[in-house]
């Protein structure tokens, strides 16, 4: 390591490079205003106006968090009508008669199903029967 | 200032707007409306009777006058109360799955016409009727009941307990084809689907009775609740056949599953 500094010629000293001293704020400044500037001064000034008049500005803030808030809301919690997703572990693979005896027993839960259906059934629809009323009115 | 109070109004109501689901309309809500006006009415008839009791009992004007409001209010209110009923009715046949399209519609048909005979009576009704009015307009709707709405509501009911029954024996029949496909020795099923198969017959063949019984509903030479009684016999005839198909398809499962 040494030697390889030994080994080079000496540069002649370069006058010390400056270091960035813009601080942080500065540069956010700036781009702020490089952003600032592209905007038309027709759309500067109405947002200005816009910002200036406090009547209208705060309820449309408010009325525009509230939808962001909202949306964010039902982004979270919305639901999308569809069956929550579950994390399985990967299917080891099935063989043709796994899968035939799924589908029997598959077809023994939906015949116990159906049989719960058929001992359910209200043939005489009782809860549905027309209401009674008193068409004799007359006094 | 008032402006933006409204533009904050609206956003507001947007914003609670979007956590209100729109509540669906199906036979649940159907039905919940129907006790509702079921309720409604039983009130509104209290009152009527209420009122027409004080005046016969004191036959003043005033009491009169009360007893013509009460009765016009329970009359309309019985309306509306065949119109929440039929519409429950719709609703539930909407929902089933054991009816074809043709039949649901033959149906659709019925009842959305007697709905809009109901509310074209409601709105019959005068604030100045006299109690005579008021007689001779309910007088018109018992006449009409008696030859149109009762026959469609109990033609209704009929098709709703058909489309259950059809339902379920689709449900089985898709269950059937399934296992059919599935076996490898045609032994010993190949006789035990034929007794499923006779089984079918005897269901298919309850429900063709019950829709050529329900049909004379509509003739003179029946009564309505002798048709609707004799359409409802063939269909609780296959309530054993229908469980019988059941239990069979369970052991048909079964001897599957021991086989392998």
């Amino acid at each position: 390591m040494n030697d390889q500094n030994t080994n080079q010629p000496i540069e002649p000293s370069l006058p010390p490079t400056p270091t960035p001293t813009v601080p942080q704020p500065i540069a956010k400044t700036r781009l702020v205003d490089k952003i600032s500037a592209k905007i038309p001064p027709k759309v500067k000034e109405a947002l200005k106006k816009f910002y200036e008049n406090k009547k209208i500005f705060l309820p449309v803030s408010i009325a525009f968090g509230l939808l962001l808030l909202t949306l964010i809301i039902g982004i979270l919690f919305g639901s999308r009508g569809e069956a929550p997703q579950t994390v399985e572990a990967t299917p080891t693979p099935k063989s043709q008669e796994t899968g035939t005896q799924e589908s029997s027993a598959s077809s023994e839960t939906k015949l116990e199903q159906l049989k719960n259906q058929i001992e359910g059934l209200d043939i005489d629809q009782k809860r549905l029967q027309p209401p009674t009323v008193d068409f004799k009115i007359k006094f | 200032m008032r402006k933006s109070a409204l533009l904050v109004a609206s956003i507001v109501f947007l914003f609670t707007a979007t956590f209100i689901q729109a509540q669906e309309f199906n036979f649940n809500k159907a039905y919940q409306d129907y006790q509702f006006s079921l309720t409604a009415y039983d009130q509104a008839f209290s009152g009527y009777r209420a009122s027409r009791d004080s005046y016969l009992k004191n036959p003043t004007l005033n009491l009169k006058e009360d007893a013509r409001k009460n009765t016009l209010a329970m009359l309309k209110s019985r309306d509306q109360l065949y119109i929440v009923y039929l519409t429950t009715l719709r609703m539930k046949i909407v929902e089933l799955k054991g009816l074809s399209n043709d039949e649901k519609g033959a149906m659709y048909t019925k009842i959305d016409s007697e709905v809009d005979r109901y509310k074209s009576h409601i709105e019959s009704y005068g604030d100045g009727d006299s109690l005579d009015d008021l007689f001779n307009k309910s007088n018109e709707s018992e006449s009409r009941y008696k030859s149109h709405t009762s026959r469609i509501i109990y033609e209704a009911l009929f098709t709703i307990s058909l489309g259950e029954e059809v339902g379920l024996r689709q449900d089985h029949e898709a269950i059937y084809t399934e296992l059919k496909s599935s076996i490898t020795n045609p032994d010993p099923f190949s006789r035990w689907f034929n007794d499923i198969e006779n089984i079918i017959k005897v269901l298919k063949l309850n429900e063709e009775e019950g829709k050529t019984q329900i049909q004379k509903i509509y003739s003179q030479s029946y009564s309505t609740s002798s048709s609707y009684a004799t359409a409802i016999e063939a269909l609780t005839a296959s309530l054993k056949p229908l469980s019988q198909f059941n239990e069979f398809l369970i052991e048909v499962t079964t001897a599957i599953n021991n086989q392998k």
